[in-house]
């Protein structure tokens, strides 16, 4: 049965249309879109602090980490650098050893 | 980097998720294409150009118009190449559908594709002069006069 607008009947055929066929997808941006406005919003305020709890990790752990140590510079390096100085490895008095590596000298009894 | 940049307080914000505008592509492909399945390849086909021409997309002053251009000229260019003899969709062969909207529908199939797509922006959106003339890329005063000739060719048909 036809109305007699036929204008009046096109505008109801799109109402209906619109109506009866679900959403494609949640994110629609008239109201759907509210879920994800959340999130950003969260997001929003959470980014910071995780990034600062991210640098205070980082910083204590480059306080944690020892600097003394063995050296990190590979074998032979120190001796190309007494090279390039024109120096002779064997002219270059040893480092004095470690006071805990001396020998506990013993009392003759 | 955050997933979108969302201005509080305000509807229009930036994107970066070509899949945002998803349900409004999908809306608009509703009302050109008047069914679901020729709509929901339209969105798909609409979603591929969005994240191919992403860096355009980003940039787009009002990402919502740059969409919807979009979405009409791929709709356009489907209604375009679809054949006159192509078999009804699933939708309008649906005894369950209204029967006047089978009716219409029958009717809009015999229009051409400029005058559907107007009819379609116009009284399925219900957009304004400047938006369609925006979407089409034509003069407001073009759009007023396809829209009158839209609209006496549904009349035209429908008094038949």
């Amino acid at each position: 049965m036809k109305r007699s607008d036929p204008m009046d009947a096109l505008h109801a055929y799109y109402m209906r249309l619109d109506h009866e066929s679900p959403a494609a997808a949640p994110f629609a941006p008239e109201g759907g879109g509210r879920r994800r406005e959340i999130f950003a919003r969260t997001a929003t305020v959470l980014a910071p602090v995780l990034a600062a709890a991210f640098a205070y990790g980082l910083l204590a752990l480059c306080a944690a980490t020892p600097t003394s140590g063995p050296s990190p510079l590979p074998s032979g390096v120190y001796e190309n650098q007494l090279r390039m100085a024109g120096l002779d490895m064997r002219s270059v008095t040893p480092p004095e050893h470690h006071p805990t590596l001396l020998p506990i000298p013993t009392r003759n009894s | 980097m955050l997933a979108s940049r969302v201005m509080i307080g305000k509807r229009c914000a930036i994107q970066e998720e070509p899949a945002f505008f998803r349900s409004f592509v999908f809306r608009l492909a509703l009302s050109l294409m008047g069914g679901r399945e020729a709509a929901e390849d339209l969105t798909q086909e609409v979603l591929l150009r969005l994240h191919r021409h992403r860096d355009k997309f980003l940039d787009a002053g009002d990402q919502y118009a740059w969409v919807r251009r979009v979405t009409v000229r791929c709709g356009l260019n489907q209604l375009k190449r679809r054949k006159a003899t192509e078999p009804l969709s699933e939708s309008l062969t649906d005894p369950a559908r209204h029967s006047e909207d089978l009716a219409v529908r029958e009717l809009l199939e015999k229009l051409s594709p400029d005058h559907r797509v107007i009819l379609g922006l116009a009284i399925g959106r219900g957009l304004s002069y400047a938006e369609i003339a925006d979407a089409l890329g034509i003069p407001e005063g073009t759009v007023a006069s396809r829209l009158n000739a839209a609209k006496q060719a549904f009349r035209k048909e429908w008094e038949r």
